[in-house]
């Protein structure tokens, strides 16, 4: 597995006079990675996911992917090595059938008709949609029309999945359902970038976590590793998930609680102990 | 004491649908209360919101029956421009109730309707923007605030209004954690004052837990419990029926076996101090 992202020293604002957004950031995905964006609102998520797909051009700096540059790539080439999912669904979606939205970015790249049939049938089986192939995408719920979404970008399949806030708007059981479905992505063999606020999806999906603030990197590490880190982490304003704040309070000893059941040999200790 | 709001019998299906949206819902809320409540999309809560505040059935078409009263007054015999002042809800998406161009604007816009005085208006805006801790951002457009700022001053748009109850449909379910925080911050100062009741309606089971006194499950239209705090979040089984998050305190006291129902902590705060005093040999 070698590097797919690579990123050096990138700068960015939105207007020549604007605030920085991006200050000097320099940052490496591997392929494969399974990576959680974080950190509170501006502090430059999603203007690096989508310097990264192209969207937007760094001020300076260089940003590139599998050795090439983001800036001197054909849109095509591109949009088949990042895929982004948009926060809202609503934004990407466009078209009347739910195959057709899955199949337009496949036509664009000039494809056949029988790759594309296989493409959307491929992506539409991975987030269990396929028999609504014909239904209008307004169909269902927001948790659907995040799945169409997903498909859409899986059927050009790209090295990198972006997804801006997969799980916003859905209720516990469509959250976990669609972080099924990224693991599952990922095991497919893509690579995945997350951008969440929802810290206990971050420590029970994601393989690395990195927190920005004002347009830096402030922790780069394992979810175990970043979460240990109170004094930066409040700077970031970001909170761990509860049962990393319990772990904090109550004990600080050892690894830090990721998940409920890290916390279980504690309190069957205390408790059993005691009565 | 008099209920705020009393929902009696309540079923409601919207014109052309096969199943109600709401189905014998039966509650009341007192001066004070915070009344969460929560289940799976497409549960009815938004629907219930509507309800509360008598946009249905007076401003949608569908089948109603049983009632809703606001201070013994039923939703159907009141005009819109009277609920308004009892009932304020603040919607998920603050943006999509701001029409003003300053924060000030949007805070007139409902009283100049209202056709109250000058002076009335501006001491209400006063009060309500200072409950909120905004003082200072009178005169900026409300599209330039952060998402916490934003829902605050939809918040105080409602608070102007000086109503009896307070209904809120996800109000951070967009925000960032600085945002949340802020805004629960807020809703605490709001519930310590005893002047209202509160309706939140939420995904986020860690905030419920610590900030409701009961709970309202919905799930298709469908009562299915209230319950106190306490006795819902504690109740495992039920909320991994539902498909509602359960708060990883929770999961972790439930898993370890340690405890009843009634002493499982359902806060953060809580099970620190019952673990702490544990470990100290206090509890027991």
């Amino acid at each position: 597995m070698g590097v797919l992202v690579e990123i050096k020293d990138v700068h960015f604002a939105y207007s020549e006079d604007g605030p920085k957004i991006l200050d000097g950031l320099s940052l490496n995905i591997e392929e494969g990675e399974y990576v959680a964006l974080i950190g509170q609102n501006g502090s430059g998520k999603t203007t690096l996911s989508k310097l990264i797909g192209g969207l937007n051009s760094p001020i300076s700096g260089e940003i590139r992917i599998m050795g090439e540059s983001v800036k001197d790539m054909a849109v095509q080439r591109r949009a088949s090595l990042v895929g982004y999912c948009y926060q809202n669904p609503d934004h990407q979606i466009f078209l009347n059938t739910v195959e057709d939205e899955v199949a337009y970015g496949p036509k664009n790249l000039g494809l056949s008709k029988d790759e594309i049939e296989q493409r959307v049938v491929r992506a539409l089986n991975a987030v269990g949609l396929l028999k609504y192939r014909k239904e209008e995408p307004y169909f269902a719920g927001k948790g659907e029309r995040q799945k169409i979404a997903v498909a859409s970008v899986l059927a050009m399949q790209p090295k990198l999945v972006v997804l801006d806030e997969p799980t916003t708007g859905l209720d516990w059981r469509d959250s976990q359902n669609m972080m099924r479905l990224i693991r599952a992505i990922r095991d497919a063999g893509h690579t995945i970038m997350i951008i969440t606020h929802n810290m206990r999806l971050v420590a029970e999906h994601a393989q690395r976590v990195i927190v920005m603030c004002n347009g830096q990197i402030h922790l780069d590490g394992t979810p175990i590793e970043v979460f240990q880190h109170d004094a930066i982490l409040e700077e970031s304003f970001v909170h761990p998930p509860q049962i990393t704040q319990f772990w904090r309070a109550v004990s600080k000893i050892g690894t830090p609680w990721m998940e409920a059941r890290d916390a279980v040999p504690a309190i069957q200790a205390a408790f059993n102990s005691n009565h | 004491m008099t209920s705020l709001v009393s929902v009696r019998d309540l079923c409601w299906k919207y014109v052309g649908a096969q199943q109600l949206a709401l189905d014998h819902i039966n509650f009341d809320l007192m001066p004070g209360e915070v009344l969460g409540v929560t289940g799976p999309s497409g549960a009815g809560k938004t629907t219930l919101c509507m309800s509360i505040n008598g946009l249905i059935p007076n401003n949608f078409h569908g089948d109603y029956s049983g009632e809703v009263l606001i201070k013994d007054k039923r939703t159907e015999d009141c005009a819109v421009c009277d609920l308004v002042q009892e009932v304020g809800l603040v919607f998920q998406d603050p943006e999509s109730q701001f029409m003003g161009m300053s924060v000030e604007e949007e805070l007139v816009f409902t009283l100049e309707n209202l056709g109250l005085t000058d002076e009335d208006i501006y001491d209400r805006i006063n009060r309500a923007i200072r409950m909120v801790h905004m003082e200072d951002y009178l005169d900026r457009s409300p599209f330039s605030l952060s998402g916490g700022q934003k829902q605050k001053v939809a918040i105080a748009s409602c608070l102007a209004l000086n109503p009896s109850v307070l209904v809120l449909d996800e109000p951070t379910s967009e925000l960032d954690p600085i945002g949340t925080t802020e805004v629960f911050a807020v809703l605490q100062e709001l519930k310590m004052s005893k002047e209202m009741g509160i309706i939140l309606i939420s995904h986020a089971t860690e905030d419920l837990a610590k900030f409701c006194d009961r709970v309202l499950l919905l799930s298709e239209g469908n009562q299915i419990d209230l319950l106190s705090a306490q006795e819902f979040f504690a109740s495992v089984d039920l909320m991994s029926q539902y498909g509602v998050q359960i708060p990883q305190i929770v999961k972790a006291f439930d898993m370890a076996g340690c405890l009843s129902k009634q002493k499982m902590p359902i806060t953060l705060e809580q099970a620190s101090n019952m673990f702490l005093e544990v470990s100290h040999g206090r509890f027991g």
